[in-house]
């Protein structure tokens, strides 16, 4: 094994030198970068895409994609703005508990038709996109929630906290990463995951109920994905049917693709998405301080996910050819 | 009863090839589409305003085909709706860099086939599956359409150019006949040529299609060309209807063509499927959207409906062939 | 822990393939289970492994009736089925292979690594096997792979291990040291059955062996009581028929239609050379795995070979695809018939003429469909296939029928070299017949066949002469006169 294989291998490594090489590069070219409101802004873009990406690593690592989360979100995002409408002095607590249910009811639908029609994930969800939308469209009646619909405990919530002043998503979001750390690194479960991902046939042989881990992951990228609509209104502070969320999906995608999480299934780390996510939060803030266009943004974004993919293809075809398991 | 059609129909393998297919679903619906839009509106009796509702999906229309040829072959391309805006995007900044309008068309239908070859390429020389990448590349090509136009409208286009849709032979609008045309021609190809059976041969089994001498990885290639070809005619065919180009045009348009291909039964596994059914499917989507249109439901909600639709499509078809094949 | 079956029976679809199943095995022995591909012994293990349930009859283990309706059922009584080719996660530690299923605590709770780890330890040196448990799976061997999954069942305090065909994926040196682990449970009280085709090994290992055919169990025997000789018998049902030696007018000529030359893939086969006459059969001997089929794939373009030369009519020809291949005059059947020979939901006349796109349209690609009926028609009368009409699919057909069908498309290529990787696997004893008649007028009328075949009675039959590989090397080249199965094997095996 080459030096240049060990280090595809190590993938967290890989995004970690290029994340360092980046912020190094664009600090050169304009020191701006550097300053603490750069930093703040990164740091305030992220948890949004984060919390999205835990569940949708979850998902990948067991074979699937799930690309209607941008509808997810944008609907438990009109239902809880809704619901400040009506009444105002809700609960940030109890705003989470329904969003995540609110969630996790329309990743579970997913999860259903994938495990029980066996279509692949990415032609339902496909489908579930475009009827989560339009279920956003009818509920809403298509208006827009204002930014003075949504109280303003909700709003501090992205803003500052109890502890230093950190933004409480910030927080929130930290917690939800390392939880999701310790479920699919140390538990039953999460190794589960790992295993029906890695070889689903093998899975089943040795007793893991697939349906239900294929279930488990849908059902919580789609109650991260609720979750994000609490943190979204309360960042942007208003929610808007046709805006909402659209093409979000990518970006999560995208983050966790570069992280290092295998296509294929079986493999990937919250440490790898969580740089990821970092790097394209990174290259968002970097593009105005390095006079790039935002309209290049996706461009970008696309780019590095036609990349990660072909890079993971490749680390795929040279380990199976160290293994000697080539078969042309 | 049923039992006993199965096991004649088993016994009968060409009366089955005829009746156990999931196309005579798409009629069906067709017919009842019509009929329970009759009811809704009269205006649904008269053939001249099915035609006018038409023209606004032809450019879906042209793709679908094309993409129930690649998704017949195994593979799938998401990557369409990007495609159309790319092209349009460089044919409206290619004419209004003043290069004259054919040169701009060409290039449009250039960069449209580059697109195509280039999702081509990296699905059979790297192995990518294509339902990953072409969501790679969806997000690619719609970046790089707005990196091109940034959020400006280009239009300054002559007036022939604008307004294909307005223009008819008898009541028939021409990106109706265009579509007509082009589906019977592809149509053709695939139910009576070697090269169509051959695309049913490579969705059925690669490895045996491999085996058997056919260039598997060629032909994919030259689909997935093609995609990029017709995504870019349908390009410059919505930059004519709209009279302007722009980065979100199409923005969602997968939704809706993967629907027709698979509402008009093409098996998502590849191997099964016709143009035929697409045709048929291209009207029920016309049909219900001017249906809905008609019966006032926002643009927006009825994407419930169409996605509801599209995942019934996909196991109602499955259920059929896992039927028909035991 | 005894393990008995009274009666088992299994029916699929209409069609009795096992039958009043007798069985017993005994804790601390090793029982061989032979008999032809289709004779029922991978039912029959299916069935104690909780894959299958059985149409009728009953297991007993410790003389209690137990219900095993799924493979975890099975492992929870004891009895564990290692894989022919391990079904392992490649992107977890070895530890993780061993537990994964059977983990303590409950959904949510902790993964005890130390425990497993140190447990994994344990029961991999029990067995003699040095890994890290905390290794991640990915590029360990087949063998280790193999030896993991062992371990994964003795994790589960497995009383019962049914090894299906466990040497097949290893080396002559992986084979030696599974052997060890075999004895080593053996002697603390394990029950094993054993599958294997390969008799030596099966004398080598076992201490009684039964004998399947057809569906039925033939009988049992201690392995000292029993000569190879009387095993094939009662396989077969028959004695060995003195295989007649063949000549015909072909062979007399020295016309060669193909020379290789030193052929040579990296990890798949070394230094192939031979030559091939037209009209003559040449078999190819050897284990599974020996690099037959890789060969032939070179051949046939279908893989690409790194060194050596290809000489076909007396010019030294590369075929880069399959495509070039079939052009040159080349046809390949090959061994697995599902993956690579049929397109299973398509009509058997497309299969049939799938291989011939030019013969059936005309110059713009027009199916001329009269022709496709046609050409198939006469195979499916020539060859006898049995099938209610050319459009019928051909996953409908029987296997033997496939197999005909698939033969039929390589003859309409007209080709000149034919090269069939196990024609007969899977196919029953009539069409075996018939086929080997059509090999070998195939051969009488100047065809050059290459025969890939693990069944030795099949290829000494056959062939005028045999080619005998081991681990990607030729070992010997035999004339048909002086061929035996014993020194086939002498050259197959170490």
């Amino acid at each position: 094994m080459t030096l240049f294989d060990k280090f595809l291998r190590i993938r967290e490594l890989g995004i970690f030198s290029i994340i360092v090489v980046f912020v190094i590069v664009a600090a050169i070219i304009d020191p701006r970068f550097m300053t603490l409101d750069s930093w703040r802004a990164v740091f305030l873009a992220i948890p949004l895409i984060l919390v999205m990406a835990m569940g949708q690593m979850m998902v990948i690592i067991c074979r699937h994609v799930d690309i209607s989360i941008g509808s997810i979100l944008a609907f438990s995002a009109i239902v809880i703005g809704l619901l400040y409408i009506q009444f105002p002095g809700l609960s940030l607590w109890l705003s989470l508990v329904i969003t995540a249910f609110v969630g996790l009811v329309m990743g579970l639908i997913n999860g259903f038709i994938v495990t029980r029609f066996n279509v692949h994930s990415i032609i339902v969800t496909l489908g579930t996109l475009s009827l989560y939308r339009g279920l956003v469209f009818i509920v809403s009646g298509g208006r827009q929630i204002d930014r003075n619909d949504i109280p303003e405990h909700v709003v501090s919530f992205s803003q500052t906290s109890f502890l230093f002043s950190i933004p409480g998503i910030l927080i929130f979001s930290a917690i939800i990463v390392v939880i999701t750390h310790l479920v699919m690194r140390h538990s039953v479960l999460g190794r589960e995951i790992y295993a029906t991902g890695s070889n689903p046939v093998a899975a089943h042989l040795k007793g893991i109920n697939v349906t239900k881990v294929t279930l488990f992951c849908f059902g919580i990228c789609g109650m991260l994905a609720g979750v994000a609509g609490l943190f979204y209104a309360s960042r942007f502070g208003y929610v808007n049917p046709g805006v909402t969320g659209v093409g979000i999906e990518f970006i999560v995608i995208a983050g966790v693709i570069i992280g290092g999480t295998s296509i294929t299934g079986g493999s990937g780390s919250v440490l790898g998405t969580f740089l990821g996510i970092l790097l394209l939060g990174i290259i968002n803030v970097a593009l105005p301080v390095l006079n790039i266009p935002g309209e290049f943004q996706k461009a970008i974004y696309g780019l590095i996910i036609v990349i990660a993919l072909a890079l993971d293809q490749l680390i795929i075809y040279r380990m199976k050819k160290l293994s000697g398991g080539l078969n042309a | 009863m049923l039992k006993q059609i199965s096991i004649y129909l088993s016994e009968n393998p060409t009366l089955r090839y005829w009746i156990v297919r999931p196309e005579w679903v798409a009629v069906i619906l067709l017919i009842i589409s019509i009929i329970s839009s009759i009811q809704l509106s009269p205006f649904f009796a008269d053939l001249a305003f099915i035609m006018d509702s038409a023209t606004p999906y032809v450019e879906y229309g042209l793709i679908a085909i094309i993409l129930t040829l690649i998704i017949i072959s195994g593979e799938i391309d998401l990557s369409i709706a990007s495609m159309i805006a790319l092209t349009a995007v460089i044919f409206g900044t290619a004419y209004n860099a003043g290069i004259g309008m054919p040169m701009s068309i060409v290039i449009a239908l250039l960069s449209g086939t580059l697109c195509g070859l280039f999702n081509g390429i990296l699905v059979t020389k790297l192995q990518i599956p294509s339902i990953i990448l072409t969501i790679g590349t969806l997000t690619l090509y719609r970046g790089i359409a707005q990196s091109l136009a940034s959020d400006f409208s280009l239009g300054g286009y002559p007036s022939w150019f604008i307004g294909i849709d307005y223009r008819y032979v008898g009541i028939v609008p021409i990106p109706v006949i265009i579509f007509t045309v082009f589906a019977i021609v592809v149509g053709f190809f695939l139910s009576s040529t070697i090269y169509g059976k051959q695309l049913y041969l490579i969705g059925t089994n690669p490895q045996t299609a491999k085996y058997s001498g056919i260039k598997v990885d060629r032909v994919k290639l030259l689909l997935f060309t093609l995609s990029g070809l017709v995504c870019g005619i349908a390009g410059v065919l919505t930059t004519s209807r709209l009279a302007v180009a722009r980065f979100n045009m199409a923005t969602g348009a997968e939704l809706e063509i993967v629907l027709m291909v698979m509402l008009g039964g093409t098996y998502i596994f590849g191997g099964r499927g016709n143009i035929f059914g697409t045709f048929i499917a291209f009207w029920i989507v016309v049909i219900l959207r001017a249906g809905l249109n008609v019966a006032r439901i926002k643009i927006e909600s009825q994407l419930t409906i169409l996605g509801a639709m599209l995942i019934i499509a996909i196991i109602l078809t499955n259920y059929i062939y896992s039927k028909s094949q035991k | 822990m005894d393990l008995n079956t009274n009666n088992i029976g299994k029916t699929f679809s209409g069609v009795n393939v096992l039958r009043n199943v007798d069985f017993d095995l005994k804790p601390g022995e090793v029982h061989a289970l032979v008999g032809e591909n289709g004779a029922g012994k991978s039912t029959f293990v299916k069935i104690l492994s909780g894959v299958y349930t059985p149409t009728e009859g009953s297991i007993f283990l410790d003389d209690k009736k137990v219900n095993i309706t799924s493979p975890i059922l099975a492992q929870k009584n004891g009895v564990s089925l290692i894989h022919q080719e391990p079904q392992s996660f490649s992107h977890l530690s070895v530890a993780e292979n061993i537990f994964m299923g059977h983990m303590e605590g409950s959904n949510f709770s902790r993964v005890k690594w130390q425990d497993i780890n140190n447990k994994s330890n344990e029961i991999l040196e029990s067995i003699g096997l040095k890994i890290d448990p905390k290794k991640v799976m990915e590029g360990l061997s087949i063998a280790d792979q193999q030896m993991i999954e062992i371990a994964g069942a003795l994790s589960k305090n497995s009383k019962v291990l049914i090894m299906d065909e466990p040497t097949s994926p290893l080396t002559p040196n992986e084979v030696g040291k599974l052997f060890d682990i075999v004895n080593k449970l053996k002697s603390n009280g394990m029950a094993i059955i054993f599958i294997s085709h390969r008799l030596e090994e099966i004398r080598q290992i076992s201490d009684r062996v039964t004998i399947f055919r057809d569906g039925d169990l033939i009988t049992t025997k201690n392995i000292n009581e029993v000569s190879n000789e009387e095993i094939i018998k009662f396989m077969i049902g028959r004695n060995i028929e003195e295989t007649e030696v063949k000549e015909n007018q072909f062979i007399k000529n020295d016309e060669y239609i193909l020379n290789v030359k030193n052929l040579s893939l990296s990890k798949k086969f070394n230094d192939i050379s031979f030559n091939l006459k037209k009209g003559e059969i040449l078999g190819f001997a050897g284990l599974v795995g020996a690099g037959r089929t890789e060969v032939a794939k070179s051949i046939f373009g279908a893989e690409k070979f790194d060194e050596g030369e290809i000489i076909y009519n007396g010019e030294s020809i590369i075929n880069n695809s399959p495509n070039e291949a079939i052009n040159n005059g080349f046809a390949y059947v090959p061994e697995d018939r599902k993956q690579m020979g049929i397109f299973g939901s398509v009509a058997v006349e497309d299969n049939v003429t799938s291989a011939i796109p030019k013969n059936i349209s005309n110059s713009i690609g027009l199916i001329n469909s009269k022709t496709v009926s046609k050409m198939t028609n006469d195979y499916i009368n020539k060859f006898n296939i049995i099938l209610t009409s050319g459009r019928q699919l051909i996953e409908e057909l029987s296997g033997g029928n496939q197999q005909k069908c698939i033969i039929s498309k390589w003859l309409l290529s007209k080709p000149k070299v034919l090269i069939l990787d196990e024609p007969t696997r899977g196919v029953d004893v009539g069409v075996k017949s018939e086929m080997y008649e059509i090999i070998n007028k195939l051969a009488e009328e100047g065809t050059a066949i290459i025969l890939i075949s693990s069944e030795l009675p099949e290829i000494l039959s056959l062939s005028h002469r045999i080619i005998v590989m081991r681990e990607g090397k030729i070992t010997k080249i035999l004339n048909n006169k002086e061929a035996t199965q014993e020194n086939i094997m002498r050259y197959a095996i170490n």
